[in-house]
Order: C-alpha cells, then structure tokens, then sequence
C-alpha cells in the first residue's frame, strides 16, 4: 500500500479518533480547553464529512465547509427532537452520534474500499 | 578554437545564471508569503498596542497604531504579487484566509470582552435550553425559531464550556472562513479563470462589513444559503453539461442535501429561508435550475413551520406582519431615514458604508456590461444576488431589511466587481493595467473596511465595568424582579432569560399609547412593577449608544436617572463611576 492509498482514509481515521476522544473527555467530565477544542471539532466536522465525502463532486476546497453545514443541520435537527420530546440530554445525543461516526467510519477502514477520488484529487494527482 | 573560446566561459556562467535563476524563481514563489506574514505580524502587534480608550465615534480606527494600517494593504499586495506570477492559483486561498483572520479578529483581540448585545442575548437562549431543555415559545420569536440555539445548548453542554459567550468573540472569523468554500463551488459554476474565482471570495471579504457573522442564526443560516445556491448552480442548472448526469446517485445525495440544510434554516432563522427560496424561485421561473418543485417543497416547509411550530408568535403578531406588506415608506424610513441620524461620526461612517455598497455596484455594473459583451451574462448569479430585492416591501425587519438585502447580493456583487477589474479573458497574461487597480481598490477597501466594518465599536463593545455592574444586578434582583435600563445596549440577558422583566426607558417611551414624559413613564412602570422590586441600571455602554444613535431625547437618560433616584426607598447599591445601579423596593400586591 503506498502513500497515497491511506490518502482516503485520513478522514474515518480522524474521525473515530476525534469521537473516541471526545466521548472520552465528556464521560470522564474532563475541566480542560482540549476537551472544548475536541468535541467542537468532532460535533462541527465530524458527522458532515462522513457524509459530503461520499458525494464525491465537491471541490476539496469547500469540504470542510459543507461538512460543517451538515453537521450542524442534522445537529439541530436532533437536538430539536429532543427538546420537543421532552428528553433533553445531551451527553446522550453525543454518545449516539460518536456511536454513529464509528460505525461508519470502522466499516469504510475495514473494508478498505476507499471512495473513489474525488475531482479535485485526481486532478491533483 | 573559437570553440574552446566560447565554450569556457558559458560552462562557468551556467551554473552561476541558474543559481541566480533559482534565487529569482524561489523569491518569487516566497516572496507574497513573506509578504503576507510580515503583514499579518505588523497587524497582530498594532491589535495589541490598540488603545481601546481611543475608540472614538468613527470606531477603532482611531484606536489603532497608524503603522498597522498598512497591514492591509501589504496583504493585497501579496495576493496580487501571487496573482500576477501565474501559477497555482489555489495558493491566493492562503493570502485570503490570512487576510479574513485578520481583519475579522481584530474586534476579538483589540476587545477581550464579547461584544454585540444581540451576542448576550443569544448565549442567554441557549443557557435556557440548557438549563431547562425546553423552548417556552410564549417568551419571544426568538423560541418559536429555536434550532440555532438547541444546537447551541448542545455544544454548551457536551464541550463543557462555561458559555457560549466564550466562543463567540472568534465566531466572525470562522464564519467567514467557511464562505470561502460554498462561494468557490458558486463561482467555478460561472468561469474557468480560477484568479477570477478567487479575487471574488476576496472581494466578497472586504464587502462583508455588515456584521451578521456574529453568533447568530443568520450568519449559520448564511452558510447554508450560499451552499444551497452553489449546489443548486453548479449542479442543478439546465445546462448541457448537467443533462447526462441527471439521475447519477451524487445529484440524488446534492438534493437531499440541499433539503436537509434548508430544513435545518427553516427551523433556525426568520428571514433567510426567504431569501433561499427567493432566489431559487428565480432560478425555476427563469428556467436556469432543473430542480422544478423545489421552490414549493421549500415554500411548504416555512409555511408548515410558521404554522405549526410558531403559531404562537404568528398569533400574537399576525397583524404587525401583514400590517406592513407593501408599506414601502415605512420599510424607506425604518431601513434608510433612521439610520441616518446619530452623532457626527456616526454619520460619517452610515456615509462610508454607503459609498462602499454603491462602488460594489457601480464596479459589478461595469464588470457585468465587460461579461456581457464577452458574450456571457452569468444570469443565474445575477438571478441569486437580485431575487431577495423585493424583500424590504414585505417586511422593514427592524430597519435591518436593507443590510440583509446587500448581504444576499455580496456574492454576486464581488463577482462583478471582480471581473470588471480582471476582465473576461480566461488565463490570459496579467498586465500591470489589471493587477495595478485591482491593488489599489483593494488596499482601498481593505483599509475602509476598519470604518465601515468597526465603526460602531464605541458602542458595539462592553467594557469590565459594563460587565460588572450586570453580574451585580443579577446578584441583587430577586428572581421576578423589573429590570430597568435606559436603552437595549447592556451586556444582560445572558442569564435568567426568562426570570426578569426586562424594560427599557426607550421602549417604554416608543410603546406608550399617550405622550409621556420620561420622568412620567419611568414612574408609571416602576410604581407598577412587581413586588420582587425594580432595578434601574445604567452603564457606559448605554450612555455611548445615546450619544452615537441618538435614540432618547438629549438629557433623556439623566432624567430617567433622577427620577428613579428620588423615588421613594431607592437605594444606589452599585456604582464605579462609569456604572450605577439603582434599587427600589416593590410594593406587595393587595
């Protein structure tokens, strides 16, 4: 496997990390600015990118931006269901969403069947 | 021998021209991104030394050391430097992002304490959803439109931050970063000339002093807008080029997107799912989108919101809606004749902000005659910048109507104005007579943009003192207490949203049925308050929105002063000279 076929998997692989870590820090109720840092990335990247990756057309350069939209849209989708349904707990909703990612993102690993490039990074190869 | 002659000194040259050579070529790969560094350290340092005291009327301008201004223009230099040189063209990202975090970071480093009331209030909704994990749509609009802020408490809640306060000073310059990406997927929809791409998102930077990048649900609900219009753009329009994909599983996943994010801003904001499905609308009735029902898919989910989920506002306020439909001069006065008024330097900067939206415009104007005549008139980019126009005739939106307008319009606006300075011709070799006014109007803007971007930072930012004396407050009032202030412009509601009664002495003189007197008013109110008792604060913040806007009568705040210091049992239990805080008892109810 050269350099450039673990290319694909950064992206599961930064996402089970960030999950596992910032489940760990929220369990753990860790007091420290990492913990910030870590589970706003995982809750403002993390979920959108699983998915805006596999679309496949859209420029690298507005990954991470449309990841972020669709984090925080399927976000506030959630967190919306549970205060109309009068179940409010976050802690909760993070695990799932942790769950979520790592299911994703393990399945994409064990496969090893990375996406197929996107345009922007064949035409930077 | 002639050959040996010449052949001996060009083997010693060689090496010595390459090197030279390389030197040249390696400066000129490096040299912008010194350019740049050197930039954004001269600005770092000149935030630093910023003597806040110097803030004045025309903002923090004046605060700033007068070497740091040319920072800026440093910057510019380097993006054209990049520019001209050719190359890879995605390198002017990087000039970009530093000048975004420049200029947006500067209110963040020169003011440690979050400034923008509106930012106290929002962190306030989210501490109640956060404490409560319920939405009581009966407190104000702002809880029958409450997906930004559940998202918000959840982010509270699980990065165990204190606040949500504590993140906002940094949210402009993460906002705008993001833009980058969804404009970039708009404008490669419109040319190939990737200098063209980016002198727009730079041009769409210097253009956003309108400030609804704070934290907000608008400046989220804008990034959905621009990516719901690139997606729809890029992929979605009736172009020979989209036909053959038509059925392709990424257009499926693209519109699903789409939907899931309007879904989401329909849940968040008021205002901009209008401005969305305007602007596709337009693009459906024009016939340059393939996605047909989408406008009524997107009309039938505001419309199921507005009914189900916020019938409680739209009970309340039905007639004040539909009251000022088609009321232009109202939405004239409250978007354009109110807002020229205030203190002298004020004034000055309501003026600059005016002649920087008219030179996009006449730029973008110019730039799109050079399109047309180069035989494309981009009129999907036109249709999205133009579609949310009508708005101010349906709703004045607090006077804010109009800033929001030429938001939506920023797009399309620094596209042209950018092609008017490049001009239409793909990959074409940059003349001086290009990169020249393109510098010179972005050193320009660049440098505007600390007037008209942070020109109400007298009265946009809290000090200590402001912040302390509401932390007083609400160590004092009792919960139920009236909480009385001369106008909005206070550092409160960030707790115990819903706990007070929160009144100001200009609302209560703009909501009277008869002509009172601010003495009269103030009098009424607090005799009339509840048994918990009253508290009348005032701060430096208050004293400087009076004095900037103009909103109470001159002596208006030192009336409302006096008078509640001679009421009856009124104790001052705070002051520090800038702050006072005012207590008095209330009167149990027979």
């Amino acid at each position: 496997m050269n350099a450039r076929s673990w290319v694909p998997m950064l992206w599961p692989t930064t996402v089970l990390v960030a999950g596992a870590a910032a489940m760990g820090l929220v369990a753990a109720d860790v007091e420290h600015p990492a913990r910030s840092l870590i589970v706003l990335w995982f809750l403002l990247v993390c979920p959108g990118i699983l998915i805006v990756r596999r679309i496949r057309v859209i420029d690298t350069v507005a990954l991470v931006p449309a990841a972020v939209a669709v984090s925080t849209s399927l976000e506030i989708a959630l967190s919306l269901l549970m205060v109309y349904g009068g179940w409010w707990d976050p802690e909760l909703l993070l695990a799932g969403m942790v769950a979520a990612t790592s299911v994703w993102s393990t399945v994409e690993l064990v496969l090893r069947r990375p996406h197929p490039a996107t345009v922007a990074e064949v035409r930077s190869r | 021998m002639t050959v040996l002659v010449t052949e001996t000194p060009r083997t010693r040259e060689r090496p010595l021209a390459a090197s030279r050579l390389s030197i040249a070529s390696s400066w000129a790969q490096a040299g912008p991104f010194v350019l740049t560094a050197v930039g954004a350290s001269v600005w770092g340092a000149g935030a630093l030394q910023a003597d806040v005291d110097g803030v004045t009327d025309i903002g923090i301008i004046t605060a700033m050391p007068p070497a740091a201004l040319v920072a800026p223009p440093m910057v510019i230099a380097a993006f054209v430097w990049t520019l001209h040189r050719g190359g890879r063209t995605s390198l002017l990202g990087i000039h970009i992002a530093v000048l975004i975090s420049m200029l947006f970071g500067l209110g963040a480093v020169v003011q440690p304490i979050t400034g923008f009331k509106v930012v106290w209030r929002h962190a306030g909704i989210m501490e109640f959803i956060s404490r409560t994990g319920d939405v009581d749509p009966f407190i104000d609009a702002y809880f029958n439109w409450p997906g930004f802020f559940s998202l918000g408490a959840f982010i509270v809640e699980t990065t165990g931050i204190e606040s949500a306060l504590s993140i906002a000073e940094w949210s402009p310059v993460v906002f705008n970063l993001l833009y980058i990406g969804p404009l970039v997927i708009l404008y490669r929809s419109f040319t190939v000339d990737d200098r063209l791409v980016w002198t727009s998102v730079l041009f769409f930077a210097l253009g956003n002093w309108i400030t609804q990048d704070y934290l907000a649900p608008q400046a989220l609900g804008y990034l959905t807008h621009l990516m719901i219009g690139a997606i729809v753009v890029r992929w979605f329009r009736r172009t020979s080029e989209t036909r053959g994909h038509s059925h392709s599983m990424a257009r499926i996943a693209l519109m699903a997107m789409v939907i899931g994010l309007f879904a989401a801003t329909v849940a968040s904001h008021q205002l901009t799912p209008f401005a969305t499905a305007a602007a596709i609308g337009a693009l459906v009735l024009t016939r340059q989108c393939t996605g047909r029902l989408l406008p009524l898919l997107m009309g039938t989910l505001v419309a199921a919101w507005v009914v189900f989920m916020a019938s409680t506002y739209l009970t309340g306020h039905l007639q004040q809606l539909l009251g000022s439909v088609g009321q232009v001069s109202q939405s004239t006065d409250a978007n354009f004749n109110d807002r020229l008024g205030g203190s002298p330097g004020h004034l000055f900067v309501v003026r600059a902000r005016m002649a920087t939206v008219g030179a996009f415009v006449l730029l973008a104007a110019v730039g799109w005659v050079r399109s047309r005549r180069s035989g494309d008139s981009r009129w999907p980019l036109v249709l999205l910048g133009v579609a949310p126009l009508p708005l101010p005739i349906l709703q004045p939106y607090g006077g804010e109507m109009l800033l929001r307008v030429v938001l939506f319009a920023l797009p399309t606006l620094a596209f042209f104005a950018a092609a008017a300075l490049l001009g239409a011709r793909p990959f074409g070799r940059m003349q001086l007579s290009s990169t020249v006014p393109l510098f010179v109007v972005g050193s320009v803007l660049a440098t505007a943009f600390l007037l008209t971007r942070y020109g109400n930072e007298r009265l946009d930012h809290f000090t200590a003192s402001d912040v302390r004396a509401v932390e007083i407050l609400y160590d004092e009032a009792p919960t139920g207490a009236l909480l009385l202030a001369g106008v909005e412009n206070v550092p409160w509601k960030a707790q115990g949203y819903e706990a007070y009664r929160y009144r100001t002495v200009e609302g209560l003189l703009k909501h009277s049925q008869e002509a009172r007197s601010v003495g009269e008013a103030v009098t009424w109110t607090i005799e009339h308050g509840p048994p918990e008792g009253s508290f009348f604060i005032v701060t430096r913040s208050q004293e400087a929105w009076v004095e900037i806007m103009g909103t109470l009568p001159a002596g208006a705040l030192e009336e409302a002063e006096e008078t509640v210091r001679s009421m009856p049992g009124t104790s001052l239990i705070h002051t520090d000279g800038a702050a006072r805080i005012y207590a008095v008892p209330g009167k149990e109810k027979p």
